[in-house]
This record gives C-alpha cells, sequence and structure tokens, in this order.
C-alpha cells in the first residue's frame, strides 16, 4: 500500500510533536476526576470490547487460534487512589469483576445520561463471528462502587428463552437511547412523544421507571408546573427510585 | 507498545498485561493518550476535559473486564473512541465553532513565537483530521499517529483486514488532499 506523502507526514509529524496536554490539564481533569469519583459518579456505561469478541480478538491476535486458554481476568487487584493516599476519603477499592463471558450492556438511568451526556455503547461485535447472545443488566443508580459489571444473578439462573427476553429488553433500551438524545438535544416535544409512543409499545417494560423519569425530565424542561405535576407522580409510582434526586435537582432548576 | 516499565502486571495473569498497578498510575501514565485522541478524534477543546474524564470513568468501570486479548493502548482506545462520536453528536456544530478554544493562544501577544507555531501545528493537524470521513479516522489516527498494525487496528475497530486496507488507503489518499488543500489556502493567504 502507497504510504503518506511527505508532505502529509510532515503535518502529522509537527502535530504530534505539538498536542502534548500541559500540566496544568492534566491536573485539572484529574481534580475533576477525583471530584467526580468521590461523589460516585459511575460515568459513561461502555461496554469493554473484550468481553464482545474475546475469541476472535485472542484468536486473531494472541492466541494462534487457541482462543480463551486460561487468559485471566487482569486487574483485579487494582484499587484507587488518586490522590496517592490510601486513607483518602474517595479511595475506593476496585473489586475484581470475575469472569464477565458475556457483552453487558447496561441500562442505567436516564436522568444521568441527559445531565452528563452518558451514553449506553454496546460491545462492538466482531463482524467475522456469530454475534453472540447478549444478556442485558439493569444497574441501579449511582453509587459509590462503580464496579457494576458482575452479572452473577443473570448467569446463575437457567434462561429457557433468553433470546426472545434479551431481544425485547434491548429493543427497549435501544428505543430509550432515543429519548435520551432527544433530551441531550433539549427537544422535550420529541423526547416526550418518544415516550408516550414507548409507553404503548412496551407496556409492561422493564424501563418504565427510567422512561417515567425522563418524562419527568422532558416536562420539567419545557413547562415547570406540568413537570412538577410529574414529578409528584413518579414520587407516587417510584417511592424510592435512585432518580429521586435528580429529578428533583432538574425540577428545581 | 506500552511504556511498560513503570508498569505492573497484575499477579494473576497468564500473560503479563502491562496494566498499572491502581488507577492512579494508569491514569497518569494514559492521560497524554486519551486527551490526544480524544482531540484527534474531534472533541472539540472546551469539550475535551469532560470526555477525558468520561473516558477514565468508563474504564475504571471496565477495567476488571481487560483480559489482556489487546493490548491495553488499543483497548483503551476503544473507550475513547466512544466518548468521542457521543461528544461529536451531541455538541451542535455551531457550539463547536464558537466555542472558546483552550488551545487558542495566538490571540495572546505575550505568547512566545515558538509556542504559537507549536499550537497551531496541533490545530492544523486536528483540522485536517476531521475532514477525514467518519469510518476512515480512526483507523487513519492508529495507524498512523499511534503506529498501530493494520491487523490490530482492523481488529479493534472490528474491521476485515481487506476493508481496514481499503479504508486506509482512502484516508491516506483523503488526508494528503487535504493537506493539498491547506498549503494552497496558505499559498493564497500569503499573496
Amino acid at each position: 500500500m502507497k504510504p503518506l506523502d511527505e508532505a502529509a507526514r510532515d503535518v502529522l509529524r509537527a502535530g504530534r510533536a505539538a498536542e502534548r496536554p500541559s500540566a496544568a490539564d492534566r491536573a485539572r481533569v484529574r481534580h475533576k476526576l477525583e471530584v467526580a469519583m468521590a461523589a460516585g459518579v459511575v460515568g459513561p456505561a461502555i461496554a469493554a470490547p473484550a468481553s464482545g469478541a474475546k475469541a476472535w480478538w485472542a484468536s486473531k491476535l494472541f492466541l494462534g487460534g487457541a482462543a480463551g486458554g486460561g487468559v485471566a481476568v487482569v486487574a483485579a487487584a487494582v484499587a484507587l487512589s488518586l490522590s496517592g493516599s490510601a486513607s483518602a476519603p474517595h479511595a475506593v477499592a476496585m473489586a475484581p469483576a470475575a469472569t464477565a463471558p458475556e457483552p453487558v450492556l447496561d441500562v442505567r438511568d436516564v436522568p444521568d445520561l441527559a445531565e452528563s451526556d452518558e451514553v449506553e455503547v454496546e460491545a462492538p461485535v466482531a463482524p467475522s463471528t456469530p454475534r453472540p447472545q447478549r444478556r442485558l443488566k439493569r444497574v441501579r443508580a449511582k453509587t459509590a462502587e462503580p464496579v457494576v459489571t458482575a452479572p452473577a444473578p443473570v448467569q446463575a439462573a437457567p434462561v429457557p428463552e433468553p433470546r426472545r427476553e434479551d431481544d425485547t429488553l434491548e429493543a427497549e433500551a435501544q428505543a430509550l437511547h432515543e429519548v435520551q438524545a432527544a433530551l441531550r438535544a433539549r427537544d422535550s416535544e420529541r423526547a416526550l412523544a418518544l415516550i408516550a409512543e414507548q409507553n404503548r409499545r412496551f407496556p409492561r417494560g422493564q424501563l418504565q421507571p427510567e422512561r417515567d423519569g425522563a418524562r419527568v425530565l422532558a416536562l420539567c424542561a419545557s413547562d415547570v408546573t406540568n413537570g412538577t405535576a410529574a414529578l409528584s407522580q413518579f414520587v407516587a409510582a417510584h417511592p424510592g427510585s435512585p432518580l429521586l434526586a435528580r429529578l428533583k435537582a432538574a425540577c428545581a432548576k | 507498545m506500552e511504556a511498560s516499565s513503570s508498569l505492573k502486571s497484575a499477579p494473576a495473569a497468564p500473560h503479563p498485561v502491562p496494566v498499572p498497578a491502581d488507577f492512579s498510575e494508569l491514569y497518569e501514565t494514559y492521560f497524554d493518550f486519551v486527551w490526544a485522541n480524544a482531540r484527534r478524534l474531534g472533541v472539540a477543546p472546551a469539550q475535551v476535559d469532560d470526555a477525558v474524564q468520561d473516558v477514565f470513568l468508563a474504564v475504571y468501570r471496565r477495567l476488571p473486564e481487560f483480559r489482556g486479548e489487546a493490548s491495553f493502548k488499543t483497548w483503551l482506545f476503544h473507550f475513547v473512541l466512544r466518548v468521542a462520536s457521543t461528544y461529536r453528536r451531541s455538541a451542535n456544530a455551531a457550539e463547536r465553532r464558537s466555542a472558546p478554544d483552550a488551545t487558542a493562544e495566538a490571540a495572546d501577544p505575550t505568547t512566545p513565537d515558538a509556542q504559537v507555531a507549536t499550537k497551531q501545528a496541533a490545530e492544523l493537524m486536528y483540522r485536517l483530521l476531521e475532514e477525514l470521513p467518519e469510518n476512515r479516522r480512526a483507523l487513519f489516527i492508529l495507524v498512523e499517529l499511534e503506529e498501530v498494525s493494520v491487523a490490530e487496528a482492523a481488529a479493534v475497530l472490528e474491521l476485515n483486514l481487506n476493508t481496514a486496507h481499503s479504508r486506509l488507503r482512502d484516508a491516506r489518499r483523503d488526508f494528503e488532499r487535504a493537506v493539498e488543500r491547506e498549503r494552497a489556502r496558505e499559498d493564497w493567504r500569503a499573496r
């Protein structure tokens, strides 16, 4: 294949040499990260790529076809201590997630997504391999323990026809992403229309609380009076919801 | 590919994997990588702090799933790619254009000329990368800037190897043309 010409390479060389962030950039983001972690913010739900393409990556890159063979989960003992002090209040021990043999699509609370641009991203699937079954795992709200991937109960339970159930939940999660996108785009009208349509489409949906929460957000963004009423309904329907604090904060703005 | 001298591998891993033993070290080791690739993938200067933070938060959660089947850097790149994609989608193009540019020190007459030139070189590269079609940009960045093999880049991006070669060829051509256009503009301005 023809390599890049010299002029293009010069641009890349100069650009690469010039793009180093400063120490101030590094310190500033580090501080933000510490604050976010101390507050229990878990960040965007992005599935790790290796979980979705284990055999494929392994055979392509490292194991010469002997995929899997004892490749262990690493970093089990990784601990977080951004301050460098073990007694720091935000120090969080990272629990080993054991093995997560199948890709997990986390379905997380919509208000967080709307407020912090979080997004759900499926683990990519190797094009040359059959698409593996996905298990869906619902991650409840923010906690101080950011490890949320261990799907032990799901794995332990025999699931006679997981494909159909997974498809339904996946479709529901996918539909909810559209709501999230509308909220991020501050298009409350579209978000509400989508929610109404999805309530019809998934009358017993597993993501109903998230949809209700999204509805509160959309209404509060467009009409405080209606939003407050929707919030009251939400409180009545989901009194213990971890979304409550977020919704109240959003509607109080 | 990683600077493994300062990294410790997890004790139980049969294949030593250069993952820092604590998250603080991981942050220090890979901050530049994440920052640079967020910018290369089109995250606006005003948003890059948040994007980098999101990447590290996501990585923190997913780190136990890293099995060493790819290099840590390319595994990490996956997260940068996803986060950058989200930021690009959500950012209003007009806002992006008008956002204060943290690196725009050229306007400051007290900034040394060499520093200005350096910043401009990076900005030029980002601008030209942005002209690449999205489905070629990440591949181009991995191969041309991160010096990852085409095979590994194809694996990270889940592309067929032939497709990856084809896209890389197109991306190189696109980038060369973008550079040519830029040179032509510079010449025109200099007249």
